[in-house]
């Protein structure tokens, strides 16, 4: 996580606990009951605004193998495909959320979120003579970074203070940027080396191997809690992408990636991502102290 | 809320015109391959690349055969995506010296015997070479340049390494007409330049040869220098001649346009390079100097680069299109405009690894298929191809 994702999320946090101290304090300090409340239509809804950081994992879900390297011999081994990961490699993200309570078990709720997401494959070669073996293992990391909207539809199982929900959605997400690394591992028994010899190269901008959208539908659950008048979250969800991400026009237009003889295969994502989340109520009752409705 | 659900969905159709976009785009109408295999040892020439009836593509080429040290003929057939459809490796016929010619809709190409000099036209198939007839030379020339004239015959240049004379002959004629001495050159020495160029010992030599008008021209050794030679097509009278300096400067290539205007890409004594889009040749000069044509320094191309050149409609104006090699291990692509001579726009091929141009063609979509060699992992010579499309084309002439 870069220095400034860091000092966002210490302030988000930091927010967060004194939006609930303060509420808490008030709830201690105040213990007469709210009086009822005749419903006129104000206390029949409640909107929340809050914000949600956490981490995820990600895979590309192949749809078109596209390559490069191509063997222009039969029998050798077809290693020349990639290898994916599968949610190996760490990201993040952060976002808001505006939520609106019906007067019912469900709400919904748009989050516009900035996520990053990680993910990686790998190819190996191999090339034998009279006495001569070259071996090179290339590891391939993709980072992308998204601005998504997902759209949500919740369902919490209780009115208790603890909320056990589900939620099911649908999400758009626009790409900011791309960027691609790799790792070169070689074997070089040609030149007399006894080790493996290891070399990066440099990280290169790749928005333009991607096309801006990514949308697909998501789906998880977690649990609430109400502290004070705050409601603090813990929720997994899974995203499935529907849309080919790669842009097919640009596959081999890029010349680093002809150079290091790497070709996008078309892929969607999928990904699984752990949010803590914190929202705070937009509507109250003044009853004596503030008290969030609950409808 | 009915609001901001449709501020979302209007959102999310504006932007996501780019999914629909993406899918728009063929396999091929756009690739680049690099053909790899696991023998260390070996390496890939390619010189020219023809697109095919059925949308995919002929690649001529050479490469390392144990039992010469000339390099085998090596054929490779790819679908119309790129995708890898047979090859084959002759070790009865090495060093093709022609483009893949066509005659009665026929593909062949010129190469010559392994055990022997002598020019051979062989008729490709799928994964055969066939000879069409018996040698086209029984002196035994080294053949060095073919090319298919106005008549339907095919025109060879060929070097005699017993009197060590350039000879010019073609198919349906008796004779040969040959042409002056050029005695700097012993072919049974591993050290001599033919050799050296034939063995791809040396960067490949520019021999070409062509019909322009009432004339055929060829560029080889004559008159002690690689030189640009006008002959009579009848006669084979020599009828004009442009000097290189012996070949260490000389055309690189020459494409006619009309008249006594050619296309043309020369480099000097010093390696640099100057590209005339539009240069007056008269076929009857007295015999003058290469460095007296005028055009432009390119200095980012290689030492001596090679250069091929070839005349298309791209965004509905004639243009040239020069395909040469970087000091930077880059292909160069430069557009001119044809009329004035204009530099237009250019765009490079591959990065990192040196990469080698091989030949260049137009396709029948609009667009254009590059071949050239690279080097997998920095020192394995491999075959590589481009293709882009009429859009990527069109970008080249605005």
């Amino acid at each position: 996580m870069s220095i400034p994702q860091r000092n966002v999320a210490f302030l988000l946090m930091l927010l967060t606990l004194c939006a609930c101290f303060d509420a808490e304090a008030q709830r201690k300090r105040r213990k007469t009951r709210a009086r009822s409340v005749a419903s006129d239509g104000f206390s029949d809804s409640q909107w929340w605004l809050g914000f949600k950081v956490g981490a995820n994992v990600t895979q590309a879900n192949l749809m078109e193998e596209y390559q490069m390297f191509v063997p222009n011999t039969t029998g050798i081994p077809d290693n020349y495909k990639k290898d994916y990961e599968s949610f190996e490699r760490p990201g993040i993200q952060a976002g808001f959320i505006l939520s609106y309570d019906f007067k019912s078990i469900f709400s919904v709720s748009l989050q516009p979120t900035y996520i990053n997401m990680n993910l990686g494959y790998a190819n190996e070669y191999a090339w034998v003579g009279d006495g001569n073996n070259l071996a090179v293992e290339y590891e391939h990391r993709v980072t992308l970074n998204y601005l998504e909207f997902p759209l949500l539809l919740r369902a919490d199982f209780t009115y208790s203070r603890v909320r056990p929900f589900v939620q099911l959605g649908a999400f758009y997400g626009t790409l900011l940027k791309a960027d691609k690394f790799r790792e070169v591992t070689s074997f070089d028994n040609a030149s007399n080396a006894a080790n493996p010899i290891s070399n990066d190269a440099p990280v290169i901008g790749a928005k333009s191997l991607f096309i801006n959208s990514n949308w697909g539908v998501m789906g998880g659950g977690g649990i609430t809690y109400d502290f004070g008048n705050v409601r603090l979250g813990l929720e997994a969800m899974y995203k499935h992408g529907f849309n080919n991400v790669v842009d097919r026009r640009n596959r081999y237009s890029d010349n680093r990636m002809i150079g290091i003889g790497d070709a996008l295969d078309d892929f969607s994502l999928q990904n699984i991502e752990v949010s803590f989340t914190c929202v705070f109520p937009m509507k109250f009752l003044r009853t004596g102290y503030y008290r969030s409705i609950r409808p | 809320m009915r609001k901001y659900l449709a501020t979302f969905l209007i959102s999310f159709l504006a932007v996501a015109c780019d999914i629909a976009e993406n899918g728009e785009i063929a396999p091929e109408n756009r690739f680049s391959r690099i053909f790899d295999n696991n023998e260390f040892d070996r390496a890939y020439y390619v010189q020219d690349v023809k697109q095919t009836a059925d949308g995919g593509y002929l690649l001529l080429g050479s490469t390392n055969i144990e039992s010469s040290s000339f390099l085998g003929v090596y054929l490779m057939k790819l679908d119309a995506a790129g995708n890898f459809m047979w090859d084959f490796t002759s070790t009865e016929y090495v060093n093709p010296v022609s483009e893949i010619l066509e005659r009665n809709g026929q593909d062949f190409v010129v190469a010559m015997t392994a055990n022997n000099p002598a020019a051979q036209l062989l008729e490709v198939g799928e994964q055969t070479l066939t000879v069409q007839g018996g040698a086209l030379d029984p002196l035994g020339d080294y053949p060095l340049a073919a090319a298919v004239t106005s008549d339907n015959q095919v025109l060879v240049l060929g070097y005699n390494r017993d009197n060590r004379r350039t000879r010019l002959y073609k198919t349906g004629n008796d004779e040969a007409w040959e042409y002056d001495v050029f005695e700097d050159t012993n072919p049974e020495r591993s050290g001599g330049i033919l050799y050296n160029h034939l063995t791809r010992q040396i960067q490949p030599l520019p021999f070409f040869v062509g019909e322009v008008g009432g004339s055929y021209y060829f560029n080889g050794f004559n008159n002690f220098n690689i030189a640009l030679t006008f002959a009579n097509a009848t006669s084979g009278e020599q009828t004009g001649v442009l000097n290189g300096v012996r070949y260490d400067a000389a055309l690189s290539a020459l494409e006619p346009l009309e008249g006594n205007t050619f296309a043309i890409s020369r480099y000097e004594v010093d390696g640099e390079n100057i590209i005339a889009p539009r240069a007056d040749i008269d076929p009857n000069l007295e015999p003058n100097d290469v460095a007296t044509i005028q055009g432009f320094d390119f200095p980012e191309l290689t030492r001596n680069a090679r250069v091929v050149i070839r005349r298309g409609i791209v965004n509905n104006r004639p243009v040239l299109l020069y395909l040469s090699d970087t000091k930077n291990g880059q292909i160069k692509l430069a557009a001119f405009d044809e009329a004035s001579g204009l530099f237009l726009n250019s765009r490079f091929f591959g990065e990192g690894n040196d990469f080698e141009i091989g030949g260049m063609s137009l396709t029948s979509d609009g667009g254009a298929v590059i071949v050239g060699r690279t080097f997998v992992a920095g020192r394995f010579p491999r075959i590589c191809i481009f293709k882009i499309d009429e859009e990527e084309l069109n970008a080249l002439v605005p």
